[in-house]
């Protein structure tokens, strides 16, 4: 945890650092009439003081080491990334593919691939599934869907 | 108008059969994933945000408000039967009430909880119903400084109240405050780290994040964990309802639990989690036999179920007066008013009665919903228990993406999600919690508007937050919460280090 928690306060750190920069290029305005960088500026400063204290206070701390393990579970870890990369590419097949195409794909590889379903579960359940959700969205609720390129 | 006037007005609202199927629509799916582990109100709420912006705005709130407190009905079951809790704020139900289960009284415990949760509940919107009003007259006085002070204190507590270490819920609250920086400056129209990205021009909306937060992280981290076989309890399901030894000894638990879950839940940044936990050391802590706690006193169930129901009610207190959420479901039902032009604050009551007290009036009739749904058809939560996960969680996933979609049509809200999906599994693991950012996030924008315009105000000088009385009590709130952990620290940080010298 310590060691996890100094990376973190580094992190934080850059991103406080980035803030406080970034909104330097704004106008800060004066006390009596702040701009839009005088916020941002501010809470930068407030996180940076916070990270290097964080930084500090994890280097004087003492105790068992308590062990923080990403990706953790034997051998399932790979599956993370691929539900979470499958996401992003949804969102980015989307507006190509439209709904209905998108989300069969979606749905086969979470169903088969993460989930571990048998192919013929996994088929029915992603057919399933689609139509339930093109009925509930595009039918009941008149969401507008995008149709892709037809 | 009179109080007997409006709640003949919030009947006349309520009961319009749109409603009411609006109102059981939204107690129906709050139980459905309250029972379901893993996809709590919040991922929910923000899912079906799109979907009700083609339904009246009284539609709409009664629907969001009934999954919010039908999701605490709903969570209670899964912890008595299960051992997991469905919501955070039925944690502590798992304690006492799994082991109830074990020792063959299942039925009494969900018994209890659900007639905790119906009377907390119905007295929660009481006390909403009298209390409301007056504080949205006092309300009305407060200028950007009080609302400045407010809303910091309300952060304050949050993070006060966090699980684990305090620096680091004030630094997410710091990434949060940050965020809601990104987009059109609300004051002078400047644009804040956009970098001509479009999208960003509006910020970053707090439906994607929450969802992929609470909804998309969630989904990550159990797929990691094993996808745990659950135990399910095979024990007949007969005998429900509580007998008089077991009412004799839940009564004063559920009147205890009913009142500091209220005043815990009006709380800037108290809420239904902390409630539970509360009143569980409440009754702890009272009770003559405290040894039988986590040996299945019915006590341990009672309280916090009460509690945890009035704490969900007392939340709307400031929201509908003051226009501050106090947690991240708050937050999604202040964008839900906001995005039907409704503005949230102390002059709601008077400007939408129909909306206030038609919402007031279906969690009467949500609660008596609930009660039916709960103990007769509890056979048919226990069915839904045994979906497996890896059914359940392509679902969760597919209505997240589809929801964060169709809040704009934009592929961007989709890929935010994705984004802070991840963001979300990587801050719980090193212990960071979600809530203090989305609260951030929220309030950003907020804060600085009335942050400035206090200093336009006053021409620049900070007094203004000090000279006034009710804004300068609220900051000294928030000083002294800030101010006991640093000292309890310091304290051990120095005992350590004499110990070490000696």
């Amino acid at each position: 945890m310590k060691r996890y928690d100094r990376i973190c306060a580094l992190l934080f750190l850059a991103i406080a650092v980035a803030a406080m920069v970034l909104s330097s290029y704004m106008p800060m305005g004066r006390t009596s009439k702040p701009g839009p960088g005088f916020l941002p500026f501010w809470v930068g400063v407030i996180l940076a003081l916070l990270s290097i204290f964080l930084l500090v206070e994890s280097g004087f701390r003492k105790g068992p080491a308590e062990s923080v393990k990403f990706l953790a579970g034997e051998g399932r870890w790979p599956n993370v990334i691929w539900t979470a990369g499958s996401l992003l590419g949804y969102g980015f097949l989307i507006e190509v593919l439209g709904f209905v195409i998108s989300t069969l794909i979606l749905l086969l590889f979470l169903f088969r691939y993460i989930g571990n379903q048998k192919w013929w579960i996994a088929c029915t359940g992603t057919s399933l599934v689609t139509l339930a959700a093109f009925l509930i969205f595009k039918v009941g609720l008149k969401v507008q869907l995008p149709r892709g390129f037809f | 108008m009179g109080y007997l006037d409006s709640i003949f007005l919030g009947f006349a609202v309520c009961l319009e059969p749109t409603n009411l199927f609006f109102c059981f629509m939204g107690v129906f799916v709050g139980t459905l994933i309250g029972v379901l582990p893993g996809v709590g109100p919040v991922a929910t709420i923000s899912m079906l945000l799109p979907a009700t912006f083609k339904m009246t705005p009284v539609g709409a709130i009664i629907m969001l408000a009934g999954i919010y407190y039908g999701a605490m009905y709903g969570g209670s079951t899964t912890s008595i039967l299960v051992n997991i809790p469905g919501e955070t704020a039925s944690i502590v139900t798992c304690l006492d009430g799994y082991q109830m289960a074990r020792r063959g009284r299942a039925g009494p415990a969900l018994g209890i909880s659900a007639f905790g949760s119906f009377i907390a509940g119905t007295a929660a919107v009481l006390f909403l119903t009298f209390l409301a009003p007056p504080l949205a007259t006092i309300a009305i006085k407060f200028g950007p400084p009080e609302y400045f002070a407010l809303m910091v204190l309300g952060l304050t507590l949050l993070i006060y109240l966090a699980h684990g270490s305090m620096i680091k819920a004030l630094m997410i609250t710091c990434v949060g405050l940050l965020l809601s920086f990104i987009g059109l400056d609300n004051i002078s129209g400047f644009e804040r780290f956009t970098y001509g990205i479009a999208t960003l021009e509006d910020g970053i909306g707090l439906v994607p994040v929450a969802m992929g937060m609470f909804g998309v992280g969630e989904v990550l981290l159990n797929i990691e964990e094993s996808v745990a076989k659950r135990d399910i309890f095979k024990a007949k399901l007969s005998n429900l309802l509580p007998n008089r030894q077991d009412w004799k000894d839940s009564a004063m638990p559920i009147l205890r639990g009913t009142l500091l879950g209220f005043i815990l839940g009006i709380l800037p940044g108290g809420g239904h989690v902390l409630a539970s936990f509360a009143s569980y050391a409440l009754e702890k802590r009272v009770s003559k036999h405290a040894d039988k706690f986590g040996q299945g006193a019915i006590e341990g169930v009672a309280g916090p179920e009460a509690a945890n129901n009035a704490g969900a009610g007392g939340q709307f207190i400031p929201l509908m007066t003051l226009g501050i959420p106090a947690s991240p479901v708050m937050a999604l039902m202040l964008g839900a008013l906001v995005i039907f032009g409704l503005q949230p604050g102390p002059l709601l009551i008077s400007r939408s009665p129909d909306l206030f007290w038609g919402v007031i009036v279906s969690m009467y009739i949500g609660n008596i919903m609930l009660l039916v749904l709960n103990l007769p058809l509890i056979g048919m939560w226990v069915r839904v228990l045994r979906v497996p996960y890896p059914f359940l969680f392509p679902l969760i996933l597919l209505f997240c993406s589809i929801g964060a979609y169709s809040l704009s049509n934009n592929k961007f809200d989709v890929l935010i999600m994705a984004a802070f999906g991840v963001i979300g599994y990587l801050l719980k693991k090193v212990r960071f919690e979600a809530a203090p950012m989305l609260l951030g996030l929220v309030l950003g924008l907020m804060m600085e508007d009335s942050f400035r315009q206090s200093l336009i105000m006053s021409g620049g000088s900070f007094d203004i937050f000090f000279n006034r009385p009710i804004s300068a009590s609220f900051l000294l709130g928030a000083i002294v919460l800030l101010a006991i952990p640093a000292v309890r620290g310091g304290k051990k940080i120095l005992a350590a280090k004499l110990t070490e010298n000696e």
